[in-house]
């Protein structure tokens, strides 16, 4: 009896333990399989048969797409309607989609990059947070295959197409773009006898004197997450500071910011907060928060993306447009805060072709006009806008982007992380009086230097 | 039971424990310890040797390492005072016979909060919190005090005290309900011995419920001061660690290395770093309480 028992025992034991590595071998083996069968088909199909789509050749596979907008009716419905088109055309894909928010996606697609199932399509800002990827080898090179479609390339704005351009090679199709200005609230501007919105500097600080002295908060700004800060900084410093200088700086090799300019650049942000022009309590309030303000008619002006006007307008605001005004300076006047959003390839996809094959479908005449109509998303395809499908203050803003010399990318994906880990904290400290714009720049000194000896090594 | 003799069974019923233990919680931390001492970053298969070079330049940014044990620091103390401390007193008082028809309504009421999902709680304080729209200023301008006008989480000085109040919100109920069943354990003839004798309602709490509930209330200190080490999600969700570095813990600044600054050999050593402090306070306080002797 006693042995059987015993038996029984090392038995169930035996199953336990089995059943951990069994686990284990199972997701193992697992992995190991499709990348290997996708390996080796996928190197001939992509080699020989380049030109035609791969899509052609019958052999049904599953293609992964990466997105940043979840929101249900909108951006999400957007995408499934999209790839349900792509999939109709070529019924041997199956498209899965995968999507978080934005500030999720920044955290996410890192940590994807790393794995073996990265996604094959992928959305990826423009400027730095592009090329770490393709320095790290996860961007499929699009460069040849953009050159033998040359009336797809002629389509896209050449300007968008730069921002995902390294060493001359292209990593990245635009899908919209963002540009960043002020949009103000028709019926608080005539209740104040407002009529002209500010086109310099001056008028706009007298403009927002004149709404302070009535009552009437001039801008709504919630810099709680540090970001929108930095979008007013992006303009000052390109205004403030050479472009030279600055493209010496922005690049992590080589960044110093010792020009006398960036401190320019703070304090036009300073000045804003110093004289009252801001809500109470920028840095206690989220971006969202004082957006939710200006619709309430609470604040005077919004320094907004224009993927954010579908919302202001949505609820039947009135709202005019006009750019952030030029700050006196050495640097660049004319350019507009923005760049587009994009979406890039895995250099691990088994069918890079049948992804750009559906980034050409979302970069379309039709799916950005539709777009355009529904997201209220600018185009950076042209000739997209046209007066049917696009709301007035988003056309007022297009014309504004472009007649613009050219768009300034945002400052925290331009610089290397770590230095716009350092500026932007700083800056509202700067805004809390804690900081002085020199001690910022102190900080972030430190940070290029940090940044600088790291990268040497 | 002769069985339980034999040393190859003993070891036999172990090793499913011991091998999943060993998978997920020893494995992944020796390979934390080793990567701390790599630069690498998520995204990219490069791993390089640094030695400790991660920890020195944690350590070398003096003013912000400061901040953020100080901060550590705060939440341990205020949070062993306030859970481990007023929970127990909290259910004390909800055991005294006057409570106990209205005991299970006073239960409840104090124990959702950590039902709640912290993200959601952090968020509903953030809108409270704030300066013109929240509920906190305007109710204390309509007190009298119309130019108050706090900032709260975008004030340096306040932002992590903000923080702080929230996990005590969340948190006392769920202390003060293991203190209960604590308190609930206690063979009631002691307490009817003592009040007998004389004892005052607080002469009871002191020497017969304290010195019996030392288990219940190591138990509910060990806890919370482990949590307020590893405490992110509120800090994360209302302040980010900000304004500046003012609110910033330990798992934010491991969060912020990570998935910012795509330093996860950063990452790692402040990891390292929070599992040898919980290491500590949890063996010291093991040690102080000199639990299992009696």
């Amino acid at each position: 009896m006693k042995s059987l028992k015993k038996i029984l025992a090392i038995v169930l034991a035996t199953c336990m333990s089995a059943g951990i590595f069994a686990g284990c071998g199972g997701s193992g083996g697992g992995e190991a399989a499709p990348s290997e069968s996708s390996g080796g088909e996928a190197t001939p199909a992509s080699s020989e048969a380049a030109p035609p789509a791969s899509g052609d050749s019958g052999e049904s596979f599953e293609l992964k797409l990466f997105h940043k907008w979840p929101e249900i009716g909108k951006g999400r419905d957007y995408f499934e309607a999209a790839v349900a088109a792509y999939e109709e055309a070529n019924p041997n894909v199956k498209v899965t989609i995968e999507c978080v928010s934005d500030e999720e996606a920044k955290s996410k697609l890192r940590v994807m990059m790393g794995a073996d199932s990265q996604p094959d399509v992928y959305f990826s800002w423009c400027g730095e947070f592009c090329y770490k990827f393709a320095r790290a080898g996860n961007a499929w090179d699009m460069t040849e295959y953009l050159n033998n479609d040359p009336e797809w390339k002629d389509s896209i704005m050449p300007s968008t197409l730069n921002s995902y351009t390294m060493d001359g090679k292209v990593y990245g199709i635009p899908f919209r773009l963002i540009g960043k200005l002020f949009v103000y609230n028709k019926q608080i501007f005539a209740d104040n006898g407002i009529t002209e919105a500010p086109k310099t500097w001056d008028e706009l600080m007298a403009t927002c004197e004149k709404l302070k002295g009535a009552g009437v908060t001039p801008i709504a700004f919630g810099n709680l997450q540090p970001w929108p800060a930095c979008h007013y900084i992006t303009g000052f410093n390109v205004a403030c500071v050479p472009s030279d200088v600055r493209m010496t700086d922005y690049n992590y090799e080589t960044g110093e910011f010792t020009d006398p300019g960036y401190i320019t650049a703070l304090n036009y942000l300073k000045e804003f907060n110093d004289k009252g022009y801001f809500n109470n309590g920028v840095n206690s309030m989220i971006h969202d928060v004082a957006s939710e303000n200006f619709k309430a008619g609470k604040a005077a002006m919004f320094y907004c993306e224009t993927g954010e006007f579908g919302g202001l307008v949505d609820q039947g605001l009135e709202i005019g447009v006009f750019p952030m005004p030029d700050v006196e300076g050495n640097g660049d006047k004319g350019y507009i805060v923005g760049a587009p959003d994009g979406f890039m390839i895995s250099t691990k996809s088994a069918h890079p072709e049948a992804g750009m094959e559906l980034l050409k479908l979302f970069t379309s005449n039709e799916w950005q006009s539709k777009m355009v109509e529904e997201l209220y998303y600018p185009s950076p395809i042209i000739g997209v806008h046209n007066e049917q499908n696009t709301i007035p203050s988003l056309l007022e803003a297009m014309n504004y982007i472009e007649n613009a010399k050219g768009l300034a990318n945002w400052l925290d994906t331009d610089v290397h992380t770590k230095v716009s880990d350092a500026y932007l904290p700083a800056m509202q400290e700067m805004l809390n009086g804690t900081l002085t714009p020199e001690q910022v720049m102190e900080k972030v000194q430190e940070a290029a230097q940090i940044v600088k000896t790291e990268e040497a090594q | 039971m002769k069985v339980y003799r034999d040393k190859r069974i003993i070891i036999l019923y172990l090793f499913p424990a011991i091998a999943l233990m060993a998978l997920f919680v020893y494995y992944p931390l020796v390979q934390s310890i080793v990567f701390s001492l790599f630069k690498w970053a998520s995204f990219s298969p490069e791993k390089q040797w640094v030695g400790f070079y991660n920890y020195h330049l944690i350590v070398s940014d003096t003013a912000t390492f400061f901040t953020i044990l100080r901060n550590n620091f705060f939440y341990a103390v205020v949070s062993t005072i306030f859970q481990a401390g007023l929970g127990l007193v909290f259910a004390a008082c909800l055991e005294e016979k006057f409570m106990r028809g209205t005991q299970p309504f006073f239960r409840t009421v104090l124990f959702i909060p950590s039902l709640i999902a912290m993200t959601v709680i952090a968020m509903l304080w953030q809108f409270m919190y704030d300066p013109n729209i929240g509920m906190i200023n305007q109710a204390i301008q309509a007190l009298g005090f119309k130019d108050f006008n706090a900032q709260w989480l975008g004030d340096s000085n306040l932002s992590i005290w903000c923080c702080i109040i929230v996990s005590q919100w969340q948190y006392i109920g769920y202390c003060m309900m293991l203190d209960l069943v604590g308190i609930q354990k206690i063979d009631g003839e002691l307490f009817e011995a003592a009040t007998i004798d004389g004892a005052t309602r607080p002469q009871v709490f002191r020497y017969i419920t304290l010195p019996l509930m030392k288990e219940s209330i190591l138990v509910t200190t060990v806890v919370t001061i482990l949590g307020s080490v590893k405490v992110f999600t509120e800090v994360y969700v209302m302040t980010a660690g900000g304004p500046g570095r003012s609110s910033e813990v330990l798992a934010t600044a491991m969060y912020r290395a990570a998935f910012k600054n795509d330093e996860m050999g950063v990452a790692c050593a402040y990891a390292i770093m929070i599992f040898v402090l919980t290491f500590i306070c949890a063996a010291l306080q093991l040690k102080l309480s000199h639990t299992g002797e009696e």
